[in-house]
């Protein structure tokens, strides 16, 4: 069976389970259901991983990392398979399986809700679990402010700096004039000083009643 | 002349509205800025938390400092408005001080060019009492310690006016925002013939909101800088007032006055009622019209005769009556020369007809010549000063340049140089 027309099957199997269409996602392949403190994970196996050793290893060992972040791992399996292997060893560790066959799929071997991922994801049991998480994050916030303060601090040492040296600068040179270029003799008078008579006339100011 | 003067001779022409100030080596044009202080509140808690308040802000920083617009009158002081600054009154006159301050402070040269002080040259309102001489006196005193005043002096405005003109016999008629003066020159200024008047732009302003109100735009009337605006677009000066009404009722739409305030929507439309805009400029030279009776009768206050300092200013007098009285207080000989050199002067002078309306209104020069005409006074020349902004400024600097160092103040001729170093 195509592994598309698969999972879009599992999709409409768990809708018929209870779940809420927006509830249900897939990602690298597998199919998430993220209902309130309810997190499954369905693997889709098919024929071909089973044959294949490699394959199949490598999905035994994914179903073990999966139960730290999901509350319920299920495996879907052909049919063939249930009836050849036995289901102690997946009860064992709690996955569950959903067995699969051109007609119908059906809940084999229901999964057991994760111990890890309980903590981590739900019940007050998970409180630690979270603070932690939330404490990473309050690190890594931490460690940037400290970065910031420390280039900030850089960064006023040199304006500090800079300022100084400024000022040692205007102490050693005498201040400019604050209108240098406007009270500085430019050598001409004014043209409203041409041909006027008052130039005489004032001239002789004090000496005429002397 | 001083070497040392051509350099280092300063202007202070404190106007009624405006400072200007600079040394002689600015050239043609002083530095301008408000003649006014504020005096922000202490208290203030932005003023408290971000900066040192200054007791009294001048210059062109001030508006950045203003407060409440409820308390600008009683904070913000124009110390010259009247051209004359009470004995008492010490807001005024310490703003007066900051400003003479900041006008040296603004040209402060350093010792390294032979700067050894200024010859300051103040320039007053003609009716200046001697305690304002006294009280300018001792503000320039108080720069001492700094040595940026050599010597000071301080002369009247219309004499600085004739000497920027470059007139050494006429009659200066300086018209500013509250008072007008009269003053014949004959290269002294003659004292006892002065006349002043108690009108000015201000007056012009006064008539614009009474005709604001009676146009249905009372609820704009309220504000000086707008009515100020008012008048400059829509105010006409007549040739004569009755002529000028007539030919206004006959033809409204050609007379029509309408004025858009720039980026508002405010548009203020006279439409049948534009002869009113003639009102306005008349009633500054000549407020005796019977047209004006009316808005006295309803509340607006008459021009009077007032009394300030050691001069009466005249409220109802034209500015024609006031010319040929002060002159005919000056020796007969006099009198045509005086009448052949009339200067006039202020921001208050600057009427313009616009083209289409020459028939019936008129400049300032004109007017006068008209005012005269009817006293029987025929044989007049009437101009306005070369640069109106900047004659009394020019004079300033021409007199501090040419007066000799060695002449001291003399009290009795209110001239010379009152030594402050040596």
């Amino acid at each position: 069976m195509p592994e598309p027309q698969l999972n879009q099957r599992i999709q409409f199997y768990l809708m018929s389970m209870g779940y809420a269409q927006d509830q249900i996602s897939e990602s690298n392949g597998r199919i998430l259901v993220s209902a309130p403190n309810d997190r499954i994970v369905v693997v889709p196996v098919n024929a071909q991983q089973l044959s294949d050793r490699t394959a199949l290893l490598q999905i035994v060992l994914g179903v073990s990392n999966l139960q730290r972040e999901f509350d319920r791992v299920y495996l879907a399996v052909p049919r063939l398979f249930a009836a050849v292997y036995d289901t102690k060893p997946f009860q064992d560790q709690g996955v569950g399986l959903l067995v699969y066959d051109s007609r119908r799929i059906e809940e084999t071997l229901q999964a057991r809700k994760s111990e890890i991922a309980t903590v981590s994801n739900g019940g007050p049991e998970s409180k630690p679990i979270e603070v932690m998480a939330e404490l990473e994050k309050l690190r890594e916030a931490y460690a940037t402010l400290q970065e910031s303060i420390r280039s900030l601090r850089e960064e006023i040492s040199r304006q500090t700096s800079m300022e100084r040296d400024r000022i040692a600068e205007r102490l050693e040179t005498p201040p400019p004039p604050v209108s240098l270029v406007s009270a500085t003799p430019q050598g001409s008078l004014p043209v409203f000083f041409e041909n006027n008579p008052w130039l005489e006339v004032l001239s002789r100011r004090g000496k005429e009643s002397s | 002349m001083s070497e040392y003067k051509g350099k280092y001779t300063f202007g202070m022409d404190f106007g009624t509205s405006d400072y200007k100030y600079g040394p002689i080596t600015l050239g043609d044009e002083p530095r301008i800025t408000h003649n006014r202080g504020y005096f922000p509140d202490r208290n203030s808690v932005m003023l408290r938390a971000f900066q040192e308040a200054s007791e009294v802000i001048v210059g062109d920083d001030l508006p950045q400092y203003l407060q409440s617009v409820e308390d600008l009158s009683e904070r913000l002081v124009y110390p010259m408005r009247n051209g004359i600054v009470e004995k008492n009154n010490d807001r005024a006159w310490r703003v007066v001080s900051e400003i003479a301050d900041y006008g040296l402070r603004s040209f402060s040269p350093n010792g390294a060019n032979g700067f050894d002080g200024y010859y300051v040259v103040a320039s007053l309102s003609s009716v200046s009492p001697r305690y304002m001489y006294e009280r300018m006196f001792q503000i320039f005193k108080t720069f001492d310690d700094r040595q940026l005043i050599k010597a000071a002096t301080i002369i009247p405005q219309p004499l600085a006016v004739a000497i920027g003109h470059g007139v050494t016999t006429c009659v200066v008629i300086e018209s500013g925002h509250g008072n007008s003066q009269v003053c014949p020159i004959s290269r002294y200024p003659i004292r006892d013939a002065q006349v002043a008047i108690n009108r000015g732009g201000g007056d012009a302003n006064a008539i614009t909101a009474e005709i604001l109100k009676d146009t249905g735009y009372g609820d704009l009337a309220n504000e000086e800088s707008f009515l100020r605006r008012v008048k400059e677009s829509i105010g006409l000066l007549p040739l004569s007032l009755e002529d000028a009404i007539d030919a206004a009722k006959k033809s409204p739409r050609k007379f029509r006055a309408k004025f858009k305030v720039p980026g508002t929507r405010v548009e203020i439309d006279l439409e049948d009622n534009s002869w009113m805009r003639f009102l306005i400029g008349e009633y500054v030279f000549n407020p005796n019209h019977e047209v004006y009776q009316s808005y006295f009768t309803r509340g607006m206050p008459k021009p009077k005769d007032v009394r300030i300092g050691d001069t009466t200013f005249r409220g109802m007098i034209d500015f024609g009556e006031a010319i040929v009285a002060s002159v005919e207080r000056c020796p007969v000989e006099l009198q045509p020369l005086l009448y052949k050199e009339i200067l006039l002067s202020g921001g208050n002078m600057s009427w313009q007809p616009p083209d289409k309306l020459t028939e019936v209104a008129t400049d300032a020069p004109t007017k006068i010549k008209q005012l005269l005409r009817e006293k029987g006074i025929k044989q007049v020349s009437v101009k306005m000063t070369k640069a109106p902004q900047h004659s009394v400024w020019h004079g300033c600097i021409i007199y501090g340049y040419a007066v000799p160092e060695e002449y001291g103040w003399n009290w009795n001729r209110l001239e010379g140089w009152m030594q402050f170093h040596a």
